[in-house]
C-alpha cells in the first residue's frame, strides 16, 4: 500500500524539483540581467557624480572665487579681490599650562 | 514478410543513428575548436577595463586633477551608410567639415576615430543625429557608428601649478610635472573583464569591476597660498613689464614646496595651445647668475671660517676695485664699513675683500655645501643642476666675480633651499613636491621620508647671519621695501645682469631682480623667493622683487592666521580660523 502511495509522490516530487531547479535557474538569470542593468545605472550616476565633483572643484577654485567677488564688487571697488584677514583681529587664547580641561572658548565669548 | 520490413526499418534506423554519430563526431570532434570559439564569441563579450588615472589634491585635499568621462565616436568604415542630411548635421554639431569626415571612411579599415573626448552635450546630440538614444523601425540606428567611453583628464584650477602638476596627452600619456615624475603610480595596468550575453545581445551581469582606479597623490602646495602667489607674480609682471618670472615658497624645516609658480603660464586644460616659453619650470630648469643673493656664501662662511668677526671694517670709500683687470663698482660709495654692514648695503666692494679674506677654495667649498653645482633632488622633472667652477679653472677675475654672484649659474630653487639653511638654524633640506600617495581605498603606497639632515653650518653662524639679514630690510639696508608689518622679515636683494647675446659681455640694460627672504624671522613659517627677469623702468631687487614678497607674504601670514610680533601678551596662543 505504501509503495503505491510512494510511487506517485515520488514522481511528483521529482517533477517539482525539476522544474524548481529550472525556475531557480532562470530566476537566477534574471537577476544576473537585473544586476548588470544596475550596475550600467551605477555607471551612469558615477559618471555625473565625476562630472560635479569636477564642476564643484573647477567653482569652489580660489581664483574662481576672487573673480566672482570682485566682478560683484567691482572692479573700481575692490580691485585687490579677496581682503584679507586683518592679523590684529585675530583671536588669541592663553596657553594652557596645567592640566585642567580647556574652557577658554567659553570665556571669550561671555559677557558679564 | 515482417521479418523483411523489421530488417529494414533497423538498418534504416541504424543508419541513421550512424549518420547522426557521424555528424556529432564531427561537430564535437574535428570541429570542434572553431566551433567552440564561435560559440563562446556569440556568448561572451570581453571588454577592456577602464583605467583611471589617480587624482592629484593640495595638502588640504583640494583637487588639482581628475578624471572626467566622456565619450568618443568611432565608425566601421565597412559598414558606414549615412545619408547626405544626417551627415551635414553631424558635420555641423562636431565642428569638423564634412569632407574631413568622409576622409575617415576608409574601407580597409574597420575601426576610425571620428572625434574623440565629446562633451556630454555634443555626444547626445550626435546620438540623436544617429538615431542612437531611440531607435525605431521608422529611424533605426545609423549603421557604421559607435560611441567608446574615455576618461579626460580634468585639471579644475586651470593655470595654477601648472608648472607643478604637468598635463597629460590625448591618449592619458603622461607629458610634464607631477603627471609624468609620478606616473607610475598614478596609472594602474587594466585587463579584460567577461560578460555572457544572449541571443538578443542583452549582458549578464559579471560581478567584477569594470573600472580600475590609479593611486591618489597628494603635494605639498597650499592651493591658498599657490594663488597668493602667482596673483602677485602676475601683478608685478604687469607693472614692471618683464619677461618672465619665478617665486617658491618653502618651508624651511622640512623641504615641502608650499607654492611654486612661474610667469608665462599655461591652462593645463589646453595643453595645445601653449608655447615652449610657457611650459618652461622656470623655477628649477632655467639658471641665473644670482648677484647679491649669492653674497650669503661669502658672508657665512667668513663667520664660519672666522675670517671676520661682525665689525671687522672693509674700505669701500672708493665705490671700487679692481680684480685681474676688472673693475667692480658698487652702486654707490659707501665709505667704511663694518662686515655687518656690507651685507646689509650689499657692498660688492667689501663683498669682493671677503670673499679674497677666505680664498678660492674656502669660497667653492661652502657653495658646494649648500647645494650649488647640483641638483636638488626635487620629485619634478627636467631639474638642472646649475654650475659653479672648480677652483683651479678659476680665471683671475673669478675670486671678484663669484663672491658677488657672478660666473655662476644657479636654480631659484637653489637659492631658497641655501636661505632655508640660515631659516632652520644650519640645515639643508630636501625639496619635495608630494607629501603621500594613497590607494583610492586610502591605504598608504608611498609617503615622503627625509633623509638624515645634512648641517652645512653651525647654529651659532645661522643665528648671527640671520640677524645680519633682517637688517636688509631695515632702514639703512636694500630692501626696506621687502618688510612687512608687525612681523620680522630676513632677506637678501639680488639684482644682476644678463649677457648680451650679441656682445657677449654684461648688458646694460637686461636684469634679474630677486628677493629672498623667510618671515617671521626668528620663527620662519616659509622661505620665499621672487625672481622677476627683466624688468622695465627699475632693475634693483629691492625697488622690484622686494615689494613683490612683502605683497606675498603679508597676505600668506594672513591666510595661515600666523600672529604678529608686535602684539601686547606674548604667552597667546591662535586659536581661531
Amino acid at each position: 500500500m505504501l509503495s503505491l502511495f510512494h510511487k506517485p509522490l515520488c514522481i511528483a516530487c521529482l517533477l517539482f524539483g525539476l522544474f524548481g531547479l529550472i525556475w531557480l535557474r532562470s530566476s537566477v538569470v534574471a537577476v544576473a540581467y537585473d544586476l548588470r542593468n544596475i550596475e550600467e545605472k551605477k555607471m551612469e550616476v558615477l559618471k555625473d557624480r565625476k562630472a560635479l565633483l569636477a564642476d564643484r572643484a573647477r567653482i569652489m577654485s580660489l581664483g574662481k572665487i576672487d573673480v566672482s567677488f570682485r566682478d560683484a564688487q567691482g572692479e573700481g571697488k575692490c580691485a585687490a579681490g579677496y581682503i584679507f584677514p586683518d592679523r590684529v583681529r585675530v583671536i588669541h587664547i592663553k596657553r594652557n599650562t596645567g592640566p585642567e580641561p580647556y574652557r577658554a572658548s567659553l570665556e571669550i565669548g561671555s559677557k558679564k | 514478410m515482417n521479418k523483411k520490413r523489421s530488417v529494414i526499418l533497423n538498418t534504416a534506423i541504424i543508419f541513421g543513428f550512424f549518420a547522426i554519430f557521424l555528424r556529432l563526431t564531427d561537430l564535437m570532434i574535428f570541429n570542434h575548436k572553431i566551433l567552440a570559439e564561435k560559440a563562446k564569441l556569440q556568448q561572451i563579450k570581453v571588454e577592456d577595463i577602464q583605467v583611471r588615472r589617480g587624482n592629484i589634491y593640495d595638502r588640504k585635499g583640494r583637487e588639482f586633477a581628475v578624471n572626467v568621462e566622456l565619450e568618443s565616436l568611432y565608425c566601421d568604415s565597412r559598414e558606414v551608410a549615412i545619408d547626405k542630411g544626417r551627415m551635414k548635421k553631424l558635420s555641423a554639431v562636431l565642428g569638423t567639415d564634412e569632407k574631413v569626415i568622409q576622409a575617415k571612411f576608409q574601407p580597409e579599415k574597420r575601426f576610425t576615430w571620428i572625434d574623440r573626448k565629446l562633451s556630454p552635450d555634443t555626444a547626445k546630440k550626435v546620438k540623436t543625429i544617429l538615431c542612437m538614444d531611440r531607435k525605431t523601425r521608422e529611424s533605426p540606428q545609423v549603421k557604421g557608428f559607435g560611441f567608446v567611453p574615455e576618461a579626460r583628464r580634468l585639471y579644475p584650477k586651470g593655470t595654477l601649478a601648472s608648472h607643478i602638476i604637468g598635463t597629460v596627452g590625448l591618449d592619458n600619456q603622461p607629458l610634464e610635472g607631477v603627471e609624468l615624475k609620478y606616473d607610475r603610480y598614478l596609472k594602474i595596468s587594466g585587463g579584460k573583464v567577461y560578460f555572457e550575453r544572449d541571443a538578443s545581445g542583452r549582458m549578464l551581469s559579471s560581478g567584477v569591476a569594470t573600472e580600475a582606479k590609479g593611486n591618489n597623490i597628494r603635494l605639498t602646495i597650499d592651493e591658498g597660498l599657490q594663488y597668493i602667489v602667482e596673483k602677485e607674480l602676475d601683478r608685478a609682471m604687469a607693472k614692471w613689464k618683464t619677461i618672465a618670472a619665478s617665486a617658491i615658497m618653502m618651508d624651511p624645516f622640512t623641504g615641502e614646496i608650499l607654492a611654486m609658480a612661474n610667469r608665462p603660464a599655461y591652462d593645463l586644460n589646453e595643453i595645445g595651445k601653449a608655447r615652449k616659453d610657457e611650459i618652461r619650470d622656470r623655477a628649477i630648469t632655467d639658471v641665473y647668475e644670482p648677484g647679491s643673493t649669492f653674497k650669503i656664501i661669502i658672508g657665512t662662511a667668513a663667520l664660519e671660517e672666522k675670517a671676520v668677526s661682525l665689525d671687522s671694517p672693509f674700505d669701500c670709500s672708493r665705490g671700487s676695485i679692481e680684480v685681474g683687470g676688472k673693475v667692480i663698482h658698487d652702486a654707490h660709495k659707501h665709505g667704511l664699513l663694518t662686515f655687518k654692514e656690507v651685507i646689509q648695503k650689499s657692498s660688492n666692494v667689501g663683498s669682493v675683500m671677503i670673499g679674497m679674506k677666505l680664498g678660492k677654495e674656502n669660497i667653492y667649498k661652502y657653495a658646494k655645501r649648500y647645494g650649488f653645482g647640483a641638483v636638488t633632488g626635487i620629485d619634478l622633472p627636467g631639474e638642472i643642476s646649475g654650475w659653479i667652477k672648480k677652483p683651479e679653472r678659476w680665471s683671475a677675475t673669478s675670486i671678484g666675480a663669484i663672491p658677488i654672484g657672478q660666473e655662476v649659474a644657479v636654480t631659484p630653487l637653489q637659492i631658497v633651499r641655501a636661505y632655508s639653511a640660515i631659516a632652520n638654524g644650519g640645515y639643508l633640506v630636501e625639496p619635495h613636491i608630494v607629501s603621500d600617495i594613497n590607494t583610492p581605498e586610502g591605504q598608504p603606497v608611498f609617503a615622503f621620508k627625509p633623509a638624515a639632515h645634512i648641517r652645512v653650518i653651525s647654529e651659532k653662524t645661522a643665528m648671527v647671519f640671520r640677524d645680519i639679514l633682517k637688517t636688509v630690510v631695515q632702514e639703512g639696508g636694500t630692501a626696506t621695501g621687502a618688510a612687512v608689518d608687525g612681523n620680522q622679515v630676513a632677506g637678501k636683494t639680488g639684482t644682476a645682469q644678463l649677457i648680451d647675446r650679441r656682445t657677449k659681455r654684461y648688458s646694460k640694460d637686461r636684469f634679474v631682480s630677486s628677493f629672498v627672504g623667510f618671515v617671521p624671522a626668528d620663527d620662519p613659517k616659509f622661505t620665499l623667493i621672487v625672481v622677476m627677469y627683466e624688468p622695465k623702468g627699475q632693475i634693483y631687487g629691492g625697488i622690484v622683487a622686494g615689494p613683490v614678497f612683502k605683497s606675498i607674504a603679508d597676505q600668506s601670514l594672513s591666510y595661515l592666521n600666523v600672529p604678529r610680533e608686535d602684539g601686547t601678551e606674548k604667552n597667546l596662543l591662535l586659536v581661531s580660523k
